[in-house]
């Protein structure tokens, strides 16, 4: 009898499916692996071989090289392919592009890694799909019940608004380059935003990804080569400075931790926005409640309210320790298998 | 509430008066009277209400909420007001939420046994902004002078929490720089300070250029880089990894570049700090030692 406790293991390297004998976004090179999304925790080079969604698989070759990987497989959403005695399908987790949720069966048992996921509307990549399961594996990024992130769209609009307040000055935004760049860009665009918008080198390499899979992101430019008096009235988003001679610019940070005045003013920007392509508070819960899960697995993030919420309601759950704390009062403490 | 909230905000995070000038006006010019008096005087320091206790709103809150995630919101933030507003689940939406003159007028009228109730109502119909600002206001703790004239220097000698005169970016410069090694300056406390060394690349290696103390909220990507990324522990000190492939980068602000000639990279940040982790950005991103030597001479 296979338990669907068994099914994965927490090693080293990360998670590993002895069945199908694959990893789950490991922390190191390793034979097999099986990767959620492509932010640079989770995809790493050097594997020898990789399967992922299409998408996921050309971030990370522009992000690596085409060499990132000896062999490289995708799987359609929804496709399952056998690996050895294990059955694997791969599910939209609604984080970035290409971001999957790996649904691993092995006798009858399912075990789903949500990976990063979130369920507020994105229009640079498909929704999460709730799967039922008996373990069901979860971020807690923002597992604590004060992080309710607002609707985006009116994140972005504050922007857009102070564009209006001051047409002559750049409009700087600090945002990841892969997904929160792309899915702050798409709202602009919803919301009417046709001007060139400016991007930093690496954004600019994501954005192609994003537009050769069928997500329209307008006019981007390089701001690299762009001179100093285009910027004025644009916005420019990414990392990189501004070139000397710009006006003044009105700088904004979009992150989900911007949702805390402490972090908020710690960002040093004018305008803080709360946009997060991870679950809050709500949606965790209300994620957890529709996949029922028998068991909770719990990866990464403020899990100590995520855990409690869980006893509460019945559900059995326990902190892996991969990218989390150790026992807080002993750092130096063994992750638990 | 909810609009004169988030312009409250907006102030609270703006340095450039000439912006906060511009948002005030934006905002007066879409508010009718008599909140616009209300909300002139409110940002003149003028405005005198009736302080209720911040006791009655948290009892309110924690009536609403598993105490145990009301502890743990409160450890996070540190601040009870915040946790109340950040917290509150509205029972249900009111129609809309209430404006600043009702809440002046209430406060100056209702008996103590009716005001719980109209708080909790408030409570409800605002958005998060909206219940942070309103519980400060309410419980007295909203200090706030109205910006002065663009051009106009802010007067120094009064308590001007949302027109500091301080000058945007106080600093002789920013770079983006590798995290080498972290240390908690109290090994005891998962929530104590870390002190983080970073470096800059000198051809295919790093060399260090300065240390800085990083709170413990500012610190959780760094934290998070940490648990995922030590290759190696010297005692109470991290090393994390730091290559071409993988490596965390942080923007770091400081008062000047110094020449050490003894040290490996023959420079040194003076009074270095995290303006914040640049996450998603590259190895690669980080600064060069020949950027910083031009810089150096440049000054």
């Amino acid at each position: 009898m296979t338990r669907a406790a068994d099914i994965l293991k927490l090693t080293p390297a990360g998670l590993y499916c002895e069945a199908g004998d694959f990893y789950v976004d490991p922390l190191r090179k390793v034979p097999r692996a099986v990767i959620t999304h492509g932010h640079s925790d989770h995809a790493r080079a050097g594997h020898e071989a990789v399967l992922a969604t299409k998408e996921t698989l050309a971030v990370m070759a522009a992000r690596y090289g085409e060499k990132f990987a000896g062999t490289r497989q995708a799987l359609h959403f929804g496709e399952t392919i056998a690996l050895a005695s294990a059955q694997v399908t791969l599910k939209p987790a609604g984080h970035v592009i290409g971001s999957a949720q790996v649904v691993i069966e092995v006798a009858g048992k399912r075990v789903v890694v949500s990976g990063d996921y979130k369920r507020a509307r994105d229009p640079t990549c498909p929704p999460f799909e709730p799967m039922p399961c008996d373990i069901f594996i979860t971020e807690a990024t923002f597992g604590l019940p004060l992080f309710r992130h607002p609707p985006a769209a009116d994140e972005a609009a504050k922007l857009l608004h102070a564009l209006q307040l001051f047409p002559d000055r750049p409009h700087t935004i600090g945002a990841y380059s892969l997904g929160k760049a792309q899915r702050l860009i798409a709202l602009f665009r919803e919301a009417g935003h046709h001007a060139p918008i400016y991007v930093d080198a690496p954004t600019s390499k994501l954005c192609a990804v994003y537009v050769a899979h069928g997500v329209p992101l307008g006019d981007i430019r390089l701001l690299a080569s762009t001179p100093a008096a285009d910027l004025n009235g644009a916005i420019v988003v990414g990392m990189a400075e501004l070139p000397e001679g710009t006006n003044d610019p009105v700088t904004a940070y979009a992150s989900g931790w911007m949702r805390t005045r402490k972090r908020a003013r710690a960002a040093n920007v004018d305008m803080p926005l709360i946009v997060s392509d991870h679950a809050d508070w709500d949606e965790l819960t209300q994620t957890i409640e529709e996949v029922a899960p028998g068991e909770l697995w719990i990866t990464h993030g403020e899990e100590a309210a995520l855990l409690h919420w869980a006893r509460t309601k019945g559900i059995r759950a326990r902190p892996l320790s991969i990218a989390g704390y150790g026992d807080e009062e002993d750092p130096e403490a063994a992750p638990s298998a | 509430m909810n609009r004169l909230a988030a312009l409250i905000a907006r102030l609270e995070t703006l340095n450039d008066a000439a912006m906060k000038e511009a948002f005030l006006a934006d905002y007066l010019s879409e508010t009718p009277e008599p909140d616009r008096t209300h909300a002139r005087d409110l940002l003149d320091g003028k405005l005198k209400l009736r302080p209720a206790k911040l006791a009655l709103i948290r009892g309110l809150a924690e009536a609403r909420i598993d105490a145990t995630l009301f502890g743990l919101a409160q450890a996070y933030t540190g601040d009870m007001t915040e946790t109340i507003a950040l917290t509150w689940v509205p029972n249900r939406r009111a129609n809309r939420d209430p404006t600043l003159s009702e809440i002046v007028e209430a406060l100056a009228t209702l008996g103590r046994s009716e005001l719980p109730k109209r708080i909790e109502a408030w409570l409800d119909a605002c958005d998060e902004t909206g219940r942070h600002v309103l519980i400060r206001l309410i419980t007295g703790t909203l200090r706030l002078d109205r910006p002065r004239e663009a051009d106009a220097a802010p007067a120094a000698d009064t308590q001007n929490e949302l027109f500091r005169a301080a000058p945007r970016k106080d600093t002789s410069g920013t770079i983006a720089a590798i995290l080498l090694y972290a240390e908690r300056t109290n090994a005891r406390a998962r929530t104590s300070p870390l002190r983080c060394t970073f470096g800059i690349w000198n051809g295919d290696t790093l060399a260090p250029i300065g240390r800085c103390e990083v709170g413990p909220v500012e610190a959780e990507p760094i934290e998070h880089f940490i648990a995922e990324h030590t290759t190696a522990r010297f005692g109470p000190v991290r090393e994390v990894r730091h290559d071409r492939e993988i490596a965390l980068v942080a923007e770091l602000a400081f008062a000047a570049i110094t020449p050490t000639p003894r040290r490996k990279a023959g420079l040194t940040l003076r009074a270095p700090r995290l303006l914040r982790v640049l996450e998603g950005a590259a190895p690669s991103d980080a600064a060069s030692l020949a950027t910083l030597e031009a810089r150096a001479k440049g000054h």
